[in-house]
């Protein structure tokens, strides 16, 4: 693990405008843990290769410390740990600690939120970027008080001066820390384990997610509950057949129905197929319920395409055949054979599952407006820079102009990595020239989950 | 839909103004929510149960709490927390 480069940011608008003018804000851009990768074939090259974590932590005059996650939240509690990482190493007071969450920006390294790997990955870059305020608000204390910096201690958000019992509070120290250059990594004294104030201590001091309170009142803001002014909402009938398309339609009892707007084409599918918006038609209404009224009314034509005659019952069979075919060995410990000789009780069992939907209770949403060329997307997604990829390509715009904020998602489990989903509201906001929510329905999920 | 048409409906936001609920402080308590999409839902569920019956057992409570689904498995801690809030009610 080492620190490519550390450095005081100053802009304020560079994470959306979190920051006040003269806060102090800690911008490190950090490599990937190097041992990480070797331990466990299962992550491999591609996390070894796109990790490139970088994190932000600002402290506000008036104490109020930044903590900023640029990974998703859906039921691990990864939006309240982070921060505790890094909130222990600068001892700050968790109770001055606000949360904000990252929109999607390659600076900020890798956020896709999927394959468990946001603590390990992560751990020692927030452990350094606490670190590093820390050290900076020591010295800024030292400095005014002309004592050499070993002599001070930070402590729970206060630097203290134990001979002269001096003590000057974070937020007072902001400024002054804020022009002090950062300090390489080397320089950086991570705490002893012994140390820890929040890391390891939910046994001994539980500290709650940091949205269990508006969770419990209703007041969380998930992808489902996003709302933004002049919004409209949009159902959309995909092919039943992947890789097919609209042959041609028929809308006119779907423009009968109360609150439907009008339909909007989106282009179809094209191989290779991996994650853009399956095509079909979106009916454009002034509610969800609207939008699915509308839907059912729709008449459509499909042309089922090159996959027309794709059979599930053949094709589970071709897998249960190839599954019985001689593979590649990949590990092999011990003498299986020798040890079956031996006796005892054999028991073989073949399991099949079908292709399973991810299931996640909140179905993919997503809102999106284009304007001026560019999008501006609110998604409960694991994946924002993924967003502003699969949206640019999808409309032709630069990737630096999707913007992609990220609401607490309502469960995960690798589906909301794709955004498939976010490119149908920004193709359909395109068409319409107003924000656009599009709404998956439980059976849209069972039936286009990947 | 036509169940409900007419009658007065309670969610989430009207269960205690100031969101201290027994049963949302028992939730809090037990950190029942994961994603917390479904919370509110089970919170409600579990209000309508304590209304029926003010001391269920586990069992009263599974069957007062079906069909509502929780993908991140919090089931345990949901029914600790409707005991935790039953006893404070009580």
């Amino acid at each position: 693990m080492s620190i490519r480069n550390v450095d005081n940011v100053t802009r304020r608008n560079f994470i959306g405008g979190v920051f006040s003018a003269s806060a102090f804000v800690l911008a490190a851009d950090l490599l990937p843990q190097a041992a990480w990768a070797d331990t466990n074939e299962y992550h491999g090259k591609a996390a070894a290769a796109a990790l490139k974590p970088s994190l932000y932590v600002g402290l506000e005059p008036d104490g109020t410390v930044f903590i900023v996650t640029h990974r998703s939240e859906m039921g691990t509690g990864v939006r309240t740990t982070l921060p505790l990482i890094a909130a222990d190493e600068m001892e700050a007071d968790w109770s001055k600690v606000k949360i904000e969450q990252a929109i999607g920006d390659e600076a900020y390294g890798d956020q896709n939120t999927d394959g468990s790997k946001s603590i390990r990955g992560f751990f020692l870059p927030f452990r350094q970027a606490g670190a590093a305020a820390r050290l900076m608000l020591r010295q800024a204390a030292a400095a005014q008080w002309n004592v050499p910096v070993s002599e001070v201690t930070a402590v729970n958000h206060e630097v203290i001066h134990q001979a002269s019992g001096k003590k000057l509070g974070y937020g007072a120290l902001a400024v002054a820390a804020g022009k002090l250059p950062t300090p390489k990594p080397e320089d950086l004294k991570l705490k002893a384990r012994s140390e820890w104030r929040y890391i390891g201590q939910h046994a001994k001091e539980p500290k709650a997610i940091a949205d269990l309170h508006d969770i419990t009142t209703g007041k969380a803001v998930f992808g489902m509950d996003a709302k933004v002014p002049g919004m409209v909402y949009a159902s959309i009938e995909r092919p039943p057949v992947m890789g097919g398309k609209v042959q041609s339609f028929d809308d006119s009892a779907a423009k009968q129905v109360k609150g439907v707007s009008g339909t909007v084409s989106i282009p179809p599918f094209k191989a290779p197929y991996t994650f853009q918006p399956l095509g079909g038609v979106a009916v454009v209404a002034n509610s969800t319920w609207a939008a699915f009224q509308g839907r059912k009314k729709l008449k459509v034509e499909w042309n089922n395409g090159e996959n027309a005659s794709h059979d599930s019952e053949r094709y589970k069979a071709e897998l249960l055949d190839t599954a019985k075919k001689p593979g590649k060995v990949v590990r092999n410990v011990g003498d299986v054979d020798a040890a079956f000789a031996k006796g005892g009780k054999i028991v073989e069992a073949s399991y099949y599952v079908p292709l399973l939907a991810h299931a996640t209770m909140e179905p993919p949403v997503a809102i999106a407006e284009f304007k001026n060329g560019k999008v501006e997307a609110w998604v409960p997604t694991q994946n924002p820079q993924a967003v502003q990829d699969t949206v640019a390509k999808a409309l032709g715009i630069n990737v630096k102009d999707v913007t992609c904020h990220v609401t607490l998602l309502g469960g995960g489990f690798g589906r909301k990595s794709k955004p498939d989903y976010v490119a149908e509201a920004a193709l359909i906001s395109k068409s319409v020239g107003k924000p656009v929510k599009v709404v998956w329905t439980r059976e849209d999920d069972n039936k286009y989950d990947y | 839909m036509k169940d409900v048409a007419g009658k007065a409906i309670t969610t989430i936001e009207g269960l205690s103004p100031a969101g201290d609920h027994p049963l949302q402080k028992a939730w809090a308590q037990a950190n029942v929510p994961q994603c917390g999409y479904c919370q509110t839902g089970q919170i409600m569920q579990a209000a309508a149960l304590l209304k029926k019956n003010k001391k269920p057992t586990d069992k009263e409570i599974e069957d007062g709490m079906q069909g509502n689904i929780c993908r991140c498995g919090t089931y345990q801690r949901i029914r600790a927390a409707i005991k935790t809030a039953a006893k404070e009610m009580a």
